[in-house]
């Protein structure tokens, strides 16, 4: 009992200090105080090992106080020092510390969710009894992320428990406004998990119920939804005006407020004196006091650390002139090769990781047998390697990529398939404010070794406007997500086994207008590093520069220049992050011209980028300005009449060479 | 020891906002979580809770519109009050 009021007084005095200081105006961020929901993490924590996770959201100081994370740890972060959780880099919506099992705290509502069924689904396949346990609010009931992450925990048995916070409001918005459904505990009986409600204003009661939820995920029986019912002392955030919510409710809530009234439970119930007590209240004033004191005096990140922990390799970023590192290629020299095409090779690749690293899992639609992929790429894997390793899944991305990304955060080397690549857009969150941003967020404290794999399917006809797309350009905007586009089986293979192998998260391309063209593929495994570009076509007069599907039609290009007496140089650049500036640099220098290829839409996409570093460094030296073909913009039209004009093609290629030869 | 008072910024667009009233009197005794203070900011208004236990020193005018971030008073703990009389 004295458990419970000592954790939830360190939390009430927690988020106090950091109000007083906001107050103060010392400390000048968005913070949501977590008044009135102490006792909820507070009568779960005790259920909890170090090395069972936690996944929580913004509204968070609670639960990061109750999971045990250093209290000098936590000021530090908040007033920005490099001695914080996350070295400064994440903040009070964005702290991790995974020493403590605190893995993710996410700033996007609902964001989380998915992640946790990652992290249970390590342990499920490692055959630990850890658990995951995530908390939200009843705001995040909305998002489809919580509907997705439900049903998918529920039909694999994850041990994880959802947490639902029930504090009445979603940010400014009451219940009444936004559901029908306010029971939220009995939202668990629609995916098929028990569902309890509780009094999350007591301490005891959460924990008599969370025992029972942990005990049935740690037994591999599953998931539970519990929903924990209080009430927000407070608006939304410090400083926000409360007349969105219920005067009456409110007063009610802050006279039955849960640290004062279960102290006077103590007294009263006998459990202890009040000297007792005020000896916890002290010491608990103390800690942050001595935390407070701490994190003023910490020093402020360097400066050089603004570029730390985007990869586990600083001079990968683009920005930076350093080149990366020359990883060692393990490319085979007269290893017998065989004919596939790029699917084959992809599925060669799969299955060589999946024999040789126990870590290495996939996930996706429809992956495995009979099925085998919707173009059969992983056909046999899941016959070969069992379907706990090779794993179909609902259609829901969102699901998919968040526990591929818990999955990594637990040290496995997931590779998830996102179907095609216009599907990437429904699960953008997952990747782009996710699987990129918690190392960074993390101070390095997390990373997430994961491959993507989704297919481009434009220029094979028939796809229209949502299956034909090429989004590299909205991945490589994106710090943190590494980007690779192969043209060539050989190459598939070789790069696919670097991204699994890889330290970051890997979005692999597979052309699918590449499918149908067998190519030598050397057999066993070798890898090619990232971010170097291969010269295809040695040339003195131009350089064309390109990757994925559009190598194609670059090359046949080039043949037909050769027969107009223009030798034309083709580079394929194979990972536009990293990205091999100094094969372009050094190609460009030499030809002093360059056409820029590819097959997404040329207004704001990569090309622009390559344009500009061409530009930048070789202003001088060019005869003409480069070039670019991009597709048109417009969405991918379904008649092939109209495709073909949307796409670049061999005679635009042509045309734009043509110019720069005048 | 002394606590600086600065506008807080209370909301996500505030860039500024008007000291409408001090609460409590210049020179007098604050506790930690009273309210001493009344900031204006576009829609709304809320009193400011002292951070600090002392005596309350007015730096800011009432009615004068700040930048967040400006000092508009401090809180000057006991021990630090006596050592002003004592050095005036």
């Amino acid at each position: 009992m004295l458990g419970y009021y000592r954790t939830m007084t360190r939390i009430a005095a927690a988020d106090k200090a950091i109000q007083r200081g906001l107050g103060a105006g010392e400390l000048q961020f968005q913070y949501y105080p977590a008044g009135g929901q102490e006792a909820i993490p507070a009568g779960i924590a005790p259920l909890l090992g170090a090395d069972d996770y936690m996944v929580i959201t913004y509204r968070c100081i609670h639960d990061i106080v109750a999971k045990g994370t250093p209290m000098r740890e936590i000021m530090a972060e908040m007033y920005g020092r490099a001695a914080g959780t996350s070295k400064g880099k994440g903040g009070p919506m964005h702290l991790s510390d995974p020493h403590s099992g605190l893995m993710v705290t996410s700033g996007i509502v609902g964001g989380g969710v998915p992640i946790a069924n990652g992290l249970a689904l390590a342990e499920q396949l490692k055959g630990t009894n850890r658990v995951a346990v995530v908390s939200f609010g009843d705001g995040a009931t909305s998002t489809g992320a919580f509907h997705e992450a439900m049903n998918l925990a529920a039909v694999w048995k994850l041990p994880v428990v959802f947490v639902c916070q029930n504090n009445q409001y979603a940010e400014y918005t009451g219940l009444d406004e936004y559901t029908l459904n306010k029971a939220f505990g009995t939202r668990g009986a629609a995916y098929g998990m028990p569902g309890v409600t509780v009094d999350g204003t007591d301490p005891v009661a959460v924990h008599a119920a969370a025992a029972v939820a942990i005990e049935r995920a740690r037994n591999g029986l599953g998931p539970t939804l519990l929903e924990a019912v209080c009430h927000r002392l407070q608006g939304h955030a410090f400083g926000s005006e409360e007349t969105h919510m219920d005067k009456g409710a409110l007063q009610a809530a802050r006279k039955a407020a849960p640290v004062p009234r279960f102290r006077a439970r103590l007294i009263e119930e006998g459990h202890a004196t009040e000297a007792e007590l005020a000896r916890i209240d002290t010491e608990a004033r103390a800690e942050v006091d001595d935390a407070i004191e701490f994190a003023r005096a910490a020093p402020l990140p360097a400066a050089d650390e603004i570029y730390t922990d985007v990869y586990a390799h600083t001079g990968l970023i683009p920005e930076l002139s350093a080149l990366p590192p020359a990883a060692p290629s393990t490319e085979p020299a007269g290893t017998a090769t065989r004919q596939l095409t790029l699917g084959g090779a992809v599925n060669e690749a799969l299955d060589i990781a999946l024999g040789a690293d126990k870590r290495v899992f996939l996930l996706g639609e429809d992956i495995a047998d009979p099925a085998g992929g919707v173009v059969k790429t992983t056909y046999g894997l899941s016959t070969k390697h069992g379907r706990d390793r090779v794993r179909p899944t609902p259609i829901a991305e969102s699901a998919i990529v968040g526990a591929a990304i818990g999955a990594a955060l637990a040290g496995m080397r997931p590779v998830a398939e996102i179907m095609i690549n216009d599907f990437l857009e429904v699960c953008m969150d997952q990747v782009a404010n996710h699987a990129a941003k918690l190392r960074y967020m993390s101070g390095g404290r997390t990373s997430v070794p994961l491959t993507i794999r989704t297919v481009t399917a434009g220029f094979i006809g028939s796809f229209g406007a949502q299956h034909s797309q090429s989004l590299e350009a909205w991945l490589t905007h994106t710090p943190g997500l590494k980007v690779v586009y192969p043209s060539t089986p050989h190459d598939a293979k070789g790069l696919l086994l670097s991204c699994i192998h890889d330290d970051d998260p890997c979005i692999f391309f597979e052309p699918m207008r590449l499918n149908f063209t067998p190519g030598p593929v050397p057999e066993g495994d070798y890898r090619i590093p990232l971010g170097r570009a291969a010269l295809r076509r040695a040339g003195r007069d131009l350089t064309i520069i390109s990757y994925g599907w559009t190598m194609v039609d670059s090359l046949a290009a080039a043949e037909k220049l050769a027969q107009e007496g223009i030798d034309a140089e083709v580079l394929d650049l194979r990972t536009l992050v990293p990205l091999d500036r100094a094969a372009i640099l050094e190609s460009v220098g030499r030809t002093k011209r360059a056409v820029v290829v590819h097959s997404a839409v040329e207004f704001g996409g990569f090309g622009a980028e390559l344009a500009t570093i061409i530009h930048t460094h070789l202003h001088g030296d060019l005869r003409k300005p480069v070039a670019r073909v991009g597709a048109r913009y417009t969405p991918v039209p379904f008649s092939q009449a109209l495709e073909g004009l949307h796409f670049p093609s061999e005679a635009r290629i042509l045309e734009a060479a043509r110019k720069l030869m005048k | 020891m002394t606590t600086v008072l600065k506008i807080p910024k209370a909301a996500v667009s505030m860039q500024e906002g008007v000291l409408v009233a001090w609460i409590v009197e210049d020179g007098g005794s604050v506790k930690e979580g009273d309210p001493i203070y009344t900031l204006e900011l576009e829609k709304s208004t809320m009193d400011v809770e002292a951070p600090a236990t002392g005596i309350l020193r007015h730096l800011g005018q009432q009615g004068v519109t700040y930048k967040v971030g400006d000092a508009i008073g401090e809180i000057l703990s006991e021990v630090s009050a006596v050592q002003n009389v004592l050095t005036d």
